[in-house]
């Protein structure tokens, strides 16, 4: 670039015609890239999201004493375990790595009552179809030896978006209460081992039920996206984030499955292992009913 | 939740193309630019009827600067799968306006988020120094002194006049 040069505090510094050849050339680099059309389905739905954490975060920070003694009180049935250990559903204690669960592998009718409430996730011994009854009984396949949880929506007000989730991983999952406390806020559900191992993968699945959003994704069957790692992934260890939707026929009518993969490394078995999950979202046929975490 | 007032269906409808050109030259991917893009409307939605009486789209910039920033401070800045790779233009054909896209938004994308910010609020949206200044909540000088350094940074590695007035146009553009 050429002209003027120099004093930092003219705001020209290298002149106006080349000021004018930046315009010309941003202006022909930027592409009109094509909107799509649930845009605005998809800021109400990130409003809403939005306006659960800020109470969710208000509300974690007002019970920040009550919870603490309560965690320290139970620290012996929530500390977490060596990597591998798993509590068998309804279980209070860590199981021998390698054992297999009780009834973990075990299959259950839609109508099966989910587990006591347990505070961390269960390990599938064989992997296969795992059901999330907080998410319309939304089935999907899981590598063997991955865990998962499903958590209930906390919000009474009818909203936009549903708020249950269901989370499987490559490492034990616990719920809010086995969460480090971060900012005055703790995540729902978070990672017995604290980080991603090298290669390991955190999924969360929500189901959406806004109307527009249901209509407009009807028949959704796009590609994963990479999208900017929220910050709940990046706390624990996660460097990329995949996401990819999927529409349902939920017994409810109509739904979309958002996945959001939280990754350690995004390596091509990484993501095929995600491509996986996202393919086989389905609300029909028998799996395992993931264990429910009982609202906080 | 409140549905979105028509002005605000308006405001999206009408300005977010625009909106979202500034997004994709300050993330350099068309899914990120669409994700900060409707990560800045959710957060102007709830305040909508506060913002729209003045300047919304003013708000709306600042916001979407602010959370590329944050994004950018949270340290994720590596990386993103593209079908191809920008050349430079010596290698590549240069004659060819992805190529001339690809090369002044590698450039761009290079330059540290609050330079990057300031060349696209002053170059691309023509905002006066003072006006970019307002949305990034620095002083005038804070904005020279940022557009100085992102210039020099930017010296040759951006396409040069000649090869914009004979090879960089499109047809008709």
């Amino acid at each position: 670039m050429t002209g003027r040069e120099s004093d930092p505090d003219d705001g020209r510094p290298t002149g106006p015609e080349v000021e004018d050849e930046l315009r010309i050339l941003l202006h022909l680099a930027a592409p009109h890239l094509t909107a799509p059309d649930d845009r605005m389905a998809r800021v109400r739905e990130r409003a809403a999201r939005t306006r659960r954490r800020r109470r969710t975060a208000a509300l974690s920070t007002g019970l920040a004493v009550g919870l603490t003694a309560a965690v320290l009180a139970a620290a012996p049935a929530l500390a977490p375990g060596p990597p591998g250990t798993a509590l068998a559903p309804g279980s209070s204690g860590p199981v021998a790595p390698g054992s297999v669960p009780p009834g973990a592998s075990a299959s259950a009718s839609p109508g099966a009552a989910p587990s006591a409430s347990p505070s961390r996730s269960t390990g599938s011994d064989t992997g296969g179809p795992v059901r999330f009854p907080e998410l319309d009984g939304v089935i999907i396949d899981i590598p063997p030896d991955w865990y998962r949880l499903s958590v209930p929506g906390t919000d009474s007000r009818k909203d936009d978006t549903a708020y249950a989730r269901g989370y499987t991983a490559s490492q034990p999952l616990v719920g809010e209460l086995g969460c480090p406390t971060r900012n005055g806020t703790r995540e729902r559900v978070c990672l017995a081992d604290g980080a991603l191992d090298a290669g390991g993968m955190l999924v969360g699945l929500t189901l959406v039920r806004d109307p527009v959003v249901t209509g407009e994704q009807k028949g959704q069957t796009g590609p994963l996206f990479y999208a900017v790692p929220e910050k709940s992934c990046v706390v624990q260890g996660g460097t990329r984030t995949l996401r990819g939707y999927r529409t349902v026929q939920a017994p409810s009518g109509p739904a979309v499955v958002e996945l959001t993969a939280c990754l350690r490394v995004s390596d091509a078995v990484s993501v095929l292992a995600v491509e996986r999950i996202l393919d086989s979202i389905r609300v029909t046929g028998g799996a395992v009913d993931a264990p429910t975490i009982a609202p906080e | 939740m409140r549905d979105a007032t028509p002005d605000f269906e308006e405001f999206v409808a009408a300005r977010s193309p625009r909106l979202l050109r500034m997004a994709w030259l300050l993330t350099g991917d068309p899914h990120l630019a669409e994700d900060l893009l409707q990560t800045a409307l959710a957060k102007v939605w709830p305040r909508w009827e506060q913002i729209s009486i003045d300047r919304p789209e003013a708000y709306v910039r600042r916001v979407l600067v602010n959370s590329h920033v944050s994004w950018w401070r949270r340290r994720w800045h590596g990386e993103l799968p593209h079908d191809r790779l920008p050349e430079p233009p010596t290698d590549a054909d240069p004659f060819e306006d992805v190529v001339v896209g690809q090369v002044v938004a590698a450039a761009v994308r290079a330059l540290p988020a609050r330079q990057r910010a300031v060349v696209v609020l002053r170059f691309f949206e023509d905002l006066s120094v003072e006006e970019t200044s307002e949305v990034l909540g620095c002083s005038p000088g804070t904005v020279k002194s940022q557009t100085h350094r992102a210039l020099q940074a930017l010296r040759g590695k951006m396409p040069t006049r000649e090869l914009l007035l004979h090879g960089g146009h499109r047809d008709g553009a």
